[in-house]
């Protein structure tokens, strides 16, 4: 079994079909993901996003259409592909019998890991989720967010290319919720490719470098945040509180090109402009021209939900 | 707005007679597929045993024509009630006892106590949608019943009778059921718990009369401990008024409904019984028994192991997984695969029988009637019933377990095949097997010693027939069990599930044993020898025959037992594993569904 070439995305996946029963989950999906990147794999519930992720994973094989994982087949080559993979269920699936460490210690045993390296790794990987405190702690008696870090760990030890999250930040609390974001983060800075699934749209704008948006198994959206914006025809709302507001200068900054909107509020403008003609810093260039002193000037993040809302309408496969 | 009084009453009548959680009981029930499954089962089970029992009535070579048949149709009727009273202990406990452990799995209990339903109206109606799926399998016998009916001999009163006996049985095993459904946290707790409180219930009764017998006049028994003894079992009740009755003059005593009165009592029992623990035990957390029973096993055998100096001869090491981990996770974390708790289990159930053995010989020592040793049979059917269904039980849960925790898809995604998953835990069972196996093999050891002291009179078979026989019937049948029960668990998704289907598959493969002895006695097809060997199509047939010096009527007129227990072990040991091939095979493609 040869090794496909580095320059090759990652992930492709073609004209993806997947049936249970007469239920059509997944119909004619198809996108490629680049190494390093992170996509976030955003629809609602019933979209298909578990499906294909579990088709990814090789827990599921497709009814149609060629998914490759670093240029292995996931329904033919599913043993190589599962070197290649580390997959986080939106569940635990943890064993409550074991310390965190046994529990990192039995998965290095599955994934055949050498029995002196597993010290050390068990070690790293601990580190890296921020756990080593708990090496010798219960599984069952850590947190909801421990535990989904301790996940996080288990699918590192084997120092997997593509990371499969499925919903990692569900059922979190906020804190919790922050601490893996930032997490992702870090593992984006390590070069590793990620699929996250997610609910939480305003925080996968954060962080993810392309959005694959799904309704009823079908793709309506794919691409980077720019670029569905770009094709939404979306705005950027920007706030902004003036030292020296005046109608006059209201009415400039209303005519300038590239600003499609401004709503007086009691504090503040809220300006709004088209984003792929006026990036924000032109924006404030231009208000300087124009002689407002700028108390504040904060550009609100790319609005996702506003292109989730206007990409789906709410069916499911 | 206000209405009348009577207006007010009526609304009030209407919606306490509105039976919402029965409605709802009824439509779940009816819109399940597994409803229409089990009743095929039962029809298809009731119908090909009783036309398999027909020939017995009507087949016989004293009767000179057809004629003589006629009147028959009361043995027929006899054993269609016979039947229902098996398919009753069978299914009601399986129908029964999830009724308010899936409310309290599924946390809707709760959300049931903040209606206006009232406790008793919440067991009322559970007990009811039950009660009306079991009773839709009673009427599945109403054709077999006019069958029996034309054949004439029955009298309506006799009908009654029997129909009120099944009706009351339903009745009470409904109400046990549910009432170990109100108790328990779990459906897979409620289900064994009715299986293991009812033969309690059923039992304690006639083996205190045993015992109390025993030990007082020798074997002899009056009319009130015989009827004392059956109290509690409607079918035994009413055979006791018929008793009473044919000592009288008649044919039943006219009072026999009196007799079904303590039965009836406690069904009443068993639903107060629900009642009180439905509120006190809604919301009781999950708890596992098994590991504080062990570290309470382990604190008393450490306390007493001071006596000794504190003599350690196996310390639990603390090594972590090399390349098998689900086989070290299972042998050095789960409780049942730790070696020093196996080996506290094997003590606890081997010192028991090693005493139970010797007390069996110094019975038999002093006894003035001969010696026939059915007492270690008794004794080892009922150990190995007991074990076989914990095995069942735990092989089936020990797959069926990483489903339920959510941890099977995360170990499918490793490298380890579905195939390595089963092997591991197949063989980390191997050790909980031998564990179980030595209190058998040391009763059959027990016997054929004391059969080697004095051979049994009027047998063709020998204490080293005896002793082989049952060593391997207990080597085959034991991983039998294993592999049977695991490969029914790789093909469900719930715990209940994978028990049910691994203990019933168990049930029905073993009640397939006095079926077959039934239909190859003489009087039913003669003495054709190849009806005879139908007996083997039960696993425990040749074991039963085997301990009561039997086993050459399966090969008739071949009298030596060496043929048949060959024969039976080659076919066994083949059966098991074709199991077990098919539980590796199947392991991908079932696993990973």
């Amino acid at each position: 079994m040869t090794s496909p070439a580095s320059d090759e995305p990652l992930v492709e996946v073609s004209n993806l079909h997947v049936r249970y029963g007469t239920t059509h989950a997944v119909r004619g999906l198809s996108f490629r993901i680049e190494r390093g990147d992170i996509y976030g794999f955003i629809g609602p519930n019933g979209a298909g996003k578990t499906s294909t992720i579990k088709v990814l994973a090789t827990l599921l094989r497709p009814s149609f259409g060629q998914v490759r994982v670093s240029g292995f087949d996931v329904a033919r080559q599913p043993a190589a592909v599962r070197r290649k993979i580390g997959y986080m269920p939106d569940f635990f699936g943890v064993y409550d019998d074991l310390t965190a460490a046994e529990y990192l210690h039995f998965f290095a045993a599955a994934y055949h890991i050498p029995v002196g390296d597993r010290a050390n790794l068990v070690r790293d990987v601990l580190a890296l989720t921020d756990l080593t405190g708990k090496h010798d702690a219960a599984v069952d008696g850590l947190s909801r967010g421990m535990k989904q870090r301790l996940g996080l760990a288990r699918v590192l030890l084997h120092d997997p290319d593509l990371l499969l999250l499925d919903e990692p930040a569900s059922g979190l609390d906020p804190r919790a919720r922050i601490e893996m974001r930032e997490l992702l983060k870090e593992l984006q800075s390590l070069g590793k490719t990620i699929i996250v699934s997610s609910h939480i749209l305003h925080e996968l704008a954060q962080f993810c470098s392309h959005i694959g948006i799904i309704e009823a198994g079908q793709m309506v959206a794919n691409g980077s945040l720019r670029d569905i914006y770009r094709t939404l025809d979306l705005r950027r709302t920007i706030h902004i509180q003036l030292a020296n507001p005046s109608p006059g200068l209201h009415a400039a900054i209303r005519a300038l090109p590239h600003v499609s909107g401004v709503e007086e509020q009691p504090d503040r403008l809220v300006v709004q402009i088209r984003e792929e003609q006026c990036a924000p810093e032109d924006l404030l260039d231009a208000l300087h021209a124009l002689g407002a002193r700028i108390r504040m000037f904060q550009p609100d993040a790319m609005d996702m939900e506003t292109a989730f809302m206007k990409l789906t309408e709410g069916k499911v496969a | 707005m206000n209405f009348p009084w009577w207006k007010r009453l009526a609304r009030g009548a209407r919606a306490r007679l509105s039976f919402p959680l029965l409605t709802k009981e009824l439509l779940e029930t009816s819109a399940q597929r597994r409803t229409y499954i089990l009743r095929v089962i039962y029809a298809v089970a009731l119908y090909a045993v009783f036309v398999l029992l027909l020939p017995r009535e009507t087949w016989t070579s004293v009767r000179q024509s057809s004629f003589e048949l006629l009147g028959s149709g009361r043995q027929m009727f006899e054993t269609l009630v016979i039947l229902q009273y098996f398919g009753t202990a069978l299914f009601m406990p399986a129908l029964m006892c999830g009724r308010i452990t899936q409310e309290k799995e599924r946390d809707s209990l709760v959300l049931l106590f903040l209606t206006e339903l009232r406790p008793w109206s919440i067991v009322l109606q559970k007990y009811l949608g039950g009660l009306v799926l079991m009773l839709s399998f009673f009427l599945l016998g109403l054709p077999l019943a006019g069958v029996a009916y034309a054949f004439g001999g029955l009298e309506t009163g006799e009908v009654g009778r029997d129909l009120l006996g099944l009706f009351v049985t339903c009745l009470q095993l409904g109400a046990l059921s549910l009432f170990c459904s109100a108790w328990c946290r779990s459906t897979v707790g409620s289900f064994i718990g009715t299986y293991l409180f009812g033969t309690i219930f059923y039992a304690a009764p006639p083996l205190s009369i045993i015992l109390l017998s025993m030990g007082a006049r020798g074997y002899s028994r009056s009319d009130a401990m015989e009827y004392c003894a059956g109290m509690f079992i409607p079918p035994a009740a009413l055979q006791m008024s018929t008793i009473m009755g044919t000592r009288s003059g008649g044919s039943i005593d006219p009072a026999w409904p009196v007799y079904l009165l303590p039965s009836i009592a406690s069904i009443f029992l068993f639903l107060v019984l629900a009642r009180w623990f439905l509120v006190r035990r809604a919301l009781v957390p999950p708890v596992n028994f098994l590991r504080p029973f062990f570290e309470r096993l382990d604190r008393l055998m450490k306390r007493m192991n001071r006596a000794t100096g504190g003599i350690v001869l196996w310390r639990e090491s603390s090594n972590l997984p090399a390349d098998e981990p689900i086989f070290w996770r299972e042998t050095h974390r789960r409780v049942l695969g730790k070696p020093h708790y196996l080996l506290r289990l094997l003590c606890a159930v081997e010192i028991p029988t090693v005493f139970a053995c010797l007390a069996i010989a110094l019975m038999q020592s002093f006894s003035s009637y001969g010696r026939d040793w059915r007492e270690y049979s008794w004794l080892l059917g009922s150990l190995g019933a007991l074990v076989a269904l914990f095995i069942s039980a735990h092989a089936a849960n020990t797959i069926v377990a990483e489903r339920v925790g959510q941890s099977l898809e995360v170990l499918l995604t490793t490298p380890l095949s579905a195939r390595d998953i089963v092997r591991q835990k197949e063989r980390a069972l191997r050790r909980l097997l031998i564990v179980v196996a030595v209190p058998l093999l040391t009763i059959v050891a027990a016997k054929a010693y004391a059969r080697f002291d004095i051979p049994a009179p009027q047998s063709h078979d020998s204490w080293m027939s005896y002793l082989v026989c049952a060593t391997l019937m207990i080597c085959i049948n034991l991983p039998l069990v294993t592999w049977l029960s695991l490969w029914i668990s790789i093909r469900v998704r719930t715990r209940f599930h994978a028990i049910l289907g691994a203990v019933g598959a168990l049930a029905l493969w073993v009640g397939l044993a006095p079926l077959t002895f039934y239909l190859t006695d003489h009087d039913t097809f003669g003495a054709a020898p190849i009806w005879r060997m139908l007996v083997l199509i039960s696993p425990v047939s040749v074991a039963y025959l085997n301990e009561f010096s039997q086993l050459e009527q399966i090969l008739w007129p071949i009298t030596n037992p060496w043929p048949a227990i060959l024969l039976n072990t080659i076919l066994y040991a083949s059966i098991a594993l074709l199991i077990r091939w098919r539980l590796f095979a199947d392991s991908e493609s079932l696993l990973r569904r």
